[in-house]
């Protein structure tokens, strides 16, 4: 392996004045003929170009597919492919229940008859803090404020025998959905927050029923805690 | 060969002779940078594989010293050894005799010293967030101006051939000369001077680094090969009338493939896909170059008499290593794919491929060529030569191996274990492999001004 | 080639052409920059969003100071505040401790207190 770098650098030593130099020229002025004329060698590859012109075709055609189907639209606000629909006018948003409109809800339609400390009259309305009703399965309580309960119950160890109206029944969903997550959570009661998607079932669950009787509503949903 | 051999040794052209102060400048220059980074690189990598090294001092921890290496690499080696090179086959090619050589050697001279301030600063702790836009931002302008004063002869060599007649590595390099200086003002600009906001500013830095490496690098070594091609092997290039298609599409598409390596970011999607698209269409140039070179050696045993010789050996392993590279940013610019891979040792392992196995080689393969014409001297010991290529070559095969069989097993997984080791070997192969060449070239370089000293073969 | 024995101009060829080479890329150059420039300034939205923000905060920052001034001030000038934060400003500056006084019922001709005076008064 010696042999041809040695021979090599003999050969390199040829300058660049002389034959090199119009091999320089020369080559430039072969090449620049060759670029006019389109001549192909005679040997190998005459068939090439055809080839390859295809191929090249193939490229640009599928570059145009892939740029039409993964551009997002072209669009400024369109960063991922596979989530496209997070960017921009994405239909209806998640519900986020609001607990002070919760607040405010409740004082309204409830505070009347359970008090706005939520601790009800003794011997007319039951408390709702502390009381085990609203906490637990949410079904309870959304049932109880969307059709009203009647009869004889007993919460914190008092009875009562009241009559409470379907006062969900005219209200919306994310308005009851956000009083019930405001009763669910204040007073130091402690308890998830309720979506309008849920109330809505329930409200379709029971259709227009009448009031619920204390039995009927603790033998769906017994109470969790005492 | 099919060179007629000249006895005479000390016929140094007069073209030659007129461009020998500042390519002897930029070429003395660019090894000791490719020293400096070879054992920076060799300290960086045995760092990965015992983090206690040096690891006390700041000045010598991995971040500034792995910024070093790069920088050094980049800046110091390749653009040095470009500017030479560049230069040379410019000149070569247009007939051009250089009158005022002072210019691109006072270029030269500012380049070198800015880049060493702006090292410097680097290991003081001087850094920016973009990758190769580290060095403080004076830095910038001051090379910049260096470059113009450098590197633009090639253009002015071009303006003034004394024909009409133009070769395809004239185009790259007036293409590559032309890119440098635009790239690093705008990318400059919107980074470092007035910061684009947010996600811009990774855009413009992908779009800054993409054009550095693939046309500024990529472009001036493309521009050697073909020259070295049709020059060593005696022949005319084949298809050569694609080379200006290939030429095109090349400086198209490369300036468009930065958003490919940013896929996943949270930029606009049509942007990546673009990316993705320019990648892909990167196929156009590959082709067309591999067609052009392998057209022109395979015939005739074309190849077995390139490996004899030494420049073509180098530069074989570069066209190669070329081809290789680019396919692999292709494979890997689809989306799933380039899910598995990005933000590991696997990009590592593209880039090397790219500024090492193919522009560094071309360079080393010119070096060969090129010394010799210009010295009137021989290349002091053939056995440095073997050595430096399969040091070389085989250090930069274990390299990309390693970081991509680092990237296979990072792949969607936290609980991988992969040794640096191989990467240190490779490392050290590639320092032994530098070390041999900076040898015989300052043997050459030196042995010439004593002519008594010279050894010949 | 060679332009031998004339009279030599005063900028000679080659370096004309250089010249002009890089008018030429200072002329890209600028078409880029000026064109980023240009295009960045339509962002000036940006920039006001960032005064609004700031004006919102400074605002913010004297309603703020405003309500201490009001709820937290004694009758004789002096502040009170939390027992932490208290805490905390005399670990932070224990040096505090000779200036303070004892929120004084008796006399209220004692200098104010330096530490815990509102700045304006
Ligand atoms: C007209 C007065 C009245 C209003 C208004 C009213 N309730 Fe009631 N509520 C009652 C009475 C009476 C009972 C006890 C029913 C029984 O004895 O069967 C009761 C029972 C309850 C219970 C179960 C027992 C307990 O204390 O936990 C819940 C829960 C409840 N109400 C929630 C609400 C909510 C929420 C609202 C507002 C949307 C509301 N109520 C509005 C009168 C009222």
């Amino acid at each position: 392996m010696t042999d041809p770098h040695s021979s090599n650098n003999h050969s390199q030593r040829s300058s660049h004045d002389g034959s090199e130099g119009s091999s320089d020229s020369r080559l430039v002025e072969a090449h620049s003929q060759l670029a006019k004329n389109k001549e192909e060698p005679s040997e190998g590859f005459s068939s090439l170009p055809i080839v390859i012109v295809f191929l090249f075709c193939g490229f640009g055609f599928w570059a145009g597919v892939y740029l039409t189907r993964n551009a997002g639209g072209f669009s400024a606000n369109s960063f991922d492919l596979d989530a496209p629909r997070l960017v921009a006018d994405s239909g209806p948003k998640a519900f986020e229940p609001d607990l002070a409109k919760g607040q405010a809800l409740f004082i309204q339609q409830c505070s009347a008859c359970h008090q706005a400390t939520g601790l009800g009259v003794p011997g007319a309305f039951p408390p709702l803090a502390g009381s085990p009703w609203p906490l637990g399965n949410d079904e309870r309580i959304i049932k109880i404020v969307l059709a009203g309960l009647a009869g004889e119950i007993e919460v914190k160890g008092t009875k009562y025998n009241g009559n409470m109206p379907n006062i969900g029944a005219g209200l919306k969903d994310a308005q009851v959905a956000n009083i019930v997550s405001y009763v669910r959570s204040a007073w130091g009661n402690n308890a998830e927050a309720v979506t309008d998607v849920k109330v809505a079932e329930v409200r379709k669950a029971i259709g227009g029923r009448a009031q619920y009787s204390p039995k009927e509503i603790l033998e769906a949903h017994p109470l969790e805690t005492k | 060969m099919s060179q007629e051999h000249s006895s005479s040794r000390s016929s140094v052209s007069r073209i030659d002779a007129s461009v020998s102060l500042p390519v002897r400048l930029f070429i003395i220059s660019s090894i000791l940078w490719l020293l400096v980074a070879s054992v920076l690189s060799l300290i960086v990598a045995l760092k990965l594989q015992v983090p206690s090294f040096l690891s006390d001092c700041a000045w010598f921890t991995y971040g500034r010293l792995e910024v070093l290496q790069r920088n050094a690499f980049i800046y110091g080696w390749a653009s040095n050894a470009l500017f030479a090179l560049n230069l040379w086959i410019m000149s070569s090619l247009a007939r051009f005799e250089l009158k005022s050589s002072w210019l691109p050697v006072l270029g030269g001279l500012v380049w070198n010293l800015t880049l060493t301030y702006g090292l410097i600063q680097v290991l003081l702790g001087q850094l920016n967030g973009f990758a190769l836009l580290e060095m403080p931002k004076e830095v910038a302008p001051a090379m910049v101006v260096a470059f113009l004063f450098a590197a633009l002869w090639p253009a002015v060599a071009f303006a003034r051939r004394p024909t009409g007649n133009v070769f395809v590595s004239q185009w790259y390099i007036i293409g590559a000369t032309f890119v440098f200086p635009v790239i690093t003002v705008v990318a400059q600009l919107m980074l470092l001077w007035c910061p684009t906001l947010g996600v811009m500013q990774a855009l413009v830095h992908s779009w800054f680094y993409q054009n550095l490496i693939l046309l500024w690098l990529g472009g001036s070594a493309l521009s050697a090969i073909y020259y070295f091609i049709a020059k060593e092997s005696g022949r005319t290039i084949s298809a050569y009338y694609l080379a200006t298609v290939g030429f095109w599409t090349y400086f198209l598409f490369a300036s468009w493939t930065g958003p490919a390596t940013l896929l996943g970011a949270p930029i606009p999607v049509w942007l990546q896909s673009v990316g993705v698209v320019a990648a892909l269409m990167m196929l156009v140039p590959i082709v067309i170059t591999a067609v052009n070179f392998f057209g022109t050696l395979a015939p005739r045993s074309g190849i077995a008499q390139s490996w004899n010789n030494t420049t073509l050996r180098f530069v074989l392993v570069g066209t190669v290593s070329f081809i290789v590279s680019a396919l692999l940013s292709v494979v890997f610019s689809t989306r799933s794919l380039n899910a598995l891979v990005r933000f590991t040792e696997f990009t590592q392992a593209q880039e090397h491929l790219a500024v090492y196995s193919f522009v560094s080689m071309v360079i080393f393969g010119a070096a060969y060529y090129i010394l010799p014409r210009l010295t009137g001297s021989f290349w002091p010991s053939a056995k440095l030569v073997h050595l430096h290529f399969w040091a070389s070559t085989l250090g930069s095969l274990l390299f990309v191996v390693a970081g991509l069989n680092h990237g296979w097993a990072a792949h969607g997984r936290t609980d991988f274990a992969v040794s640096a080791l191989p990467g240190l070997v490779a490392a050290a192969l590639l320092f032994v492999g530098h070390f041999a060449f900076a040898l015989n070239a300052f043997g050459m370089l030196t042995a010439e001004e004593a002519p008594s000293s010279r050894r010949s073969y | 080639m060679s332009d031998s024995n004339n009279s030599r101009p005063a900028i000679s060829g080659q370096v004309a052409s250089w010249l002009g080479v890089i008018a030429f890329v200072a002329v890209a150059i600028a078409v880029i920059a000026y064109a980023y420039l240009a295009f960045r300034s339509h962002d000036g939205v940006d920039a006001d969003r960032r005064v609004a923000q700031k004006a919102l905060r400074a605002d913010l920052e004297s309603k703020a100071k405003g309500k201490l001034t009001d709820s937290g001030r004694n009758a004789d000038g002096t502040y009170h505040i939390p027992v932490d934060a208290a805490v905390a400003l005399i670990a932070a500056k224990p040096e505090i401790l000779a200036k303070l006084r004892q929120p004084s019922t008796n006399g209220g001709e004692a200098p104010p207190a330096p530490v815990f005076t509102n700045g304006n008064k």
